[in-house]
């Protein structure tokens, strides 16, 4: 699903972007986590939005609502639910989803996430950090969404379960082709992992467009206080500090590649 | 220099066995490991959180020998995780109410008030609900807080793990004048290695023991046992390390300028 922001204005955001249907788009800056906020729909902002060329009024709003999941960077603990089995059905009944048989629902959204069934009954204070994040993602497709907004969905994780959700995400993209939003602050994870980014600064879009494209004005990002990711930076000093005619890549084997060729 | 704690055969749930850690005063320690390997446990173990025999000893004596109240004084604690909030509508009460509980001249008091506030950057905020504060903030001020008192011993739970790396560099500047100049004894645990490079000791902790001990570069050179816990190598020690099983480079070089310099002279 496509989303395209024109004029969005709420409190001091003034917001123009695009989110191509079936991508990774990175969103970092100031203020990211209003806009995954915004693009679910939780507030009501005035200006334009469009999904898939429609555009969202008081008419569809509910619709398109349910066709968007926001997958939270800590686990939204309610006090009153123990375990997994509960929390997914007081979600499907607190966000009213249309269901036919939600134990069913509940089985597949985790048959996808690769959790075994008998975490519906474990205690929720119980799993750990990537249990709990595949758990919220699981619990983000019982919707049935076409975009999944993630906030910080790799935060601390370590490398081996960074993968691990990372793959899930991948394969949620290429065989649910679900489109991917994450926002984080993170450049050397949103450079590792999106191929589109939108950097907001000052309430607005600063810059956007393709990851290996964006991420590699250097000057430009540093002058605006964006972190650089480490890789871009290491390679950005070669060339500039000796005229070095090596490339820009994401995997750190590659750079050693192209080093062995040019010393 | 002398032993200020030592952990001495430590037995916890399945989570430490027969866990040492000896920490000379003054030193700044980090302890970092894969996601469940007990770092928080164990820092609430240090701060009598968690409760344990014989096990942990402060300048000599065990922890349950000394009476609440002066172990409080001598040992100051953040834990990123715990979420108890702040009793004062301010910051500046938050603050002034740890010096008030102390005997210390009004003078004295205003002094250190604002010391902090300018060594923490946090000026804007004096007048500011703690409670409204986002959460990086919080633990600054959490961390201005626990050293206002000047502790012998500071705890540290992955305080980090949120901030930008701008945050995180303030921070540790921070740290480095607790050590530097309050003579503090500092230990922290992260998992972001990136953190511990500069630290005096780091300790790999995995499976309940101490699996990697020494100096940050030694440490962080094992790539192999790093990689296969799951931890993620800083950039540059990653890129040394790889370089120097290509022959490109002789030593790791954690500067990106003086690196490019190795390389292309």
């Amino acid at each position: 699903m496509e989303i395209k922001f024109k004029n969005v204005i709420y409190e001091e955001f003034n917001l123009n972007f695009l989110i191509n249907s079936n991508e990774f788009t990175g969103v970092t800056g100031e203020g990211k986590s209003t806009i995954l906020d915004l693009i679910k729909m939780k507030y009501l902002a005035k200006g334009e939005i469009t999904f898939n060329d429609i555009i969202v009024d008081k008419s569809n709003l509910n619709s398109i609502r349910k066709s968007i999941s926001l997958v939270e960077s800590n686990f939204p603990k309610q006090a009153y639910l123990d375990s997994v089995k509960e929390y997914m059905e007081f979600i499907i009944k607190y966000y009213k989803l249309s269901i036919k048989d939600p134990d069913k629902k509940i089985q597949d959204s985790l048959k996808i996430v690769g959790l075994n069934q008998n975490i519906l009954e474990r205690n929720i204070n119980t799993l750990s950090k990537s249990e709990l994040k595949l758990v919220q993602i699981a619990i983000s497709l019982l919707s049935n969404p076409e975009i999944i907004l993630l906030d910080e969905p790799f935060l601390d994780l370590d490398t081996k379960n960074e993968k691990k959700i990372y793959m899930l995400l991948l394969k949620l993209k290429e065989q649910y082709k679900k489109t991917i939003v994450i926002a984080s602050i993170n450049s050397n994870m949103l450079y590792k992992y999106t191929t589109k980014m939108i950097f907001i600064k000052n309430s607005k879009v600063f810059l956007e467009g393709k990851t290996k494209e964006v991420y590699t004005r250097v000057d430009y990002l540093k002058r605006n206080k964006f972190e650089i990711p480490d890789i871009v930076m290491f390679t950005y000093k070669a060339k500039k500090n000796k005229q070095v005619k090596i490339d820009y890549h994401k995997d750190i084997r590659d750079i050693i590649k192209d080093i062995y060729k040019h010393v | 220099m002398e032993n200020i704690m030592e952990i001495e055969n430590l037995n916890y749930k399945n989570i430490f066995k027969n866990f040492n850690i000896s920490i000379k005063k003054n030193q700044f320690i980090t302890i970092s490991g894969p996601n469940k390997c007990g770092k928080t446990t164990l820092i609430k173990i240090l701060d009598r959180q968690i409760k344990t025999n014989n096990s942990i000893k402060l300048n000599n004596r065990y922890l349950e020998d000394y009476n609440i109240k002066d172990l409080k004084e001598r040992i100051g604690t953040v834990i990123f995780a715990d979420d108890n909030s702040f009793l004062f509508n301010t910051v500046e009460e938050e603050l002034m109410f740890l010096l008030d509980n102390k005997d210390i001249v009004k003078a004295e008091k205003i002094k250190r008030y604002k010391e902090i506030i300018k060594r923490f950057k946090l000026n804007k905020y004096q007048n500011v609900n703690p409670n409204t504060l986002y959460k990086n903030l919080q633990i600054k001020l959490k961390l201005a807080m626990a050293i206002i008192l000047k502790p012998d011993i500071l705890l540290l739970d992955d305080i980090c793990s949120r901030m930008s790396r701008k945050e995180t560099t303030e921070i540790h500047d921070i740290l480095k004048y607790l050590k530097e100049e309050e003579k503090m004894t500092v230990i922290m645990t992260t998992d972001n290695l990136e953190e511990t490079i500069a630290s005096d000791i780091l300790y790999i902790v995995s499976d309940g023991n101490v699996l990697l001990k020494g100096k940050p570069l030694d440490v962080l050179e094992k790539d192999n046992v790093l990689n296969r816990l799951g931890l993620e190598l800083p950039f540059m020690m990653d890129l040394s390390v790889k370089l120097r099983d290509y022959d490109l480079i002789k030593e790791p070089e954690l500067d990106m300028d003086r690196m490019v310099d190795i390389l292309w002279k």
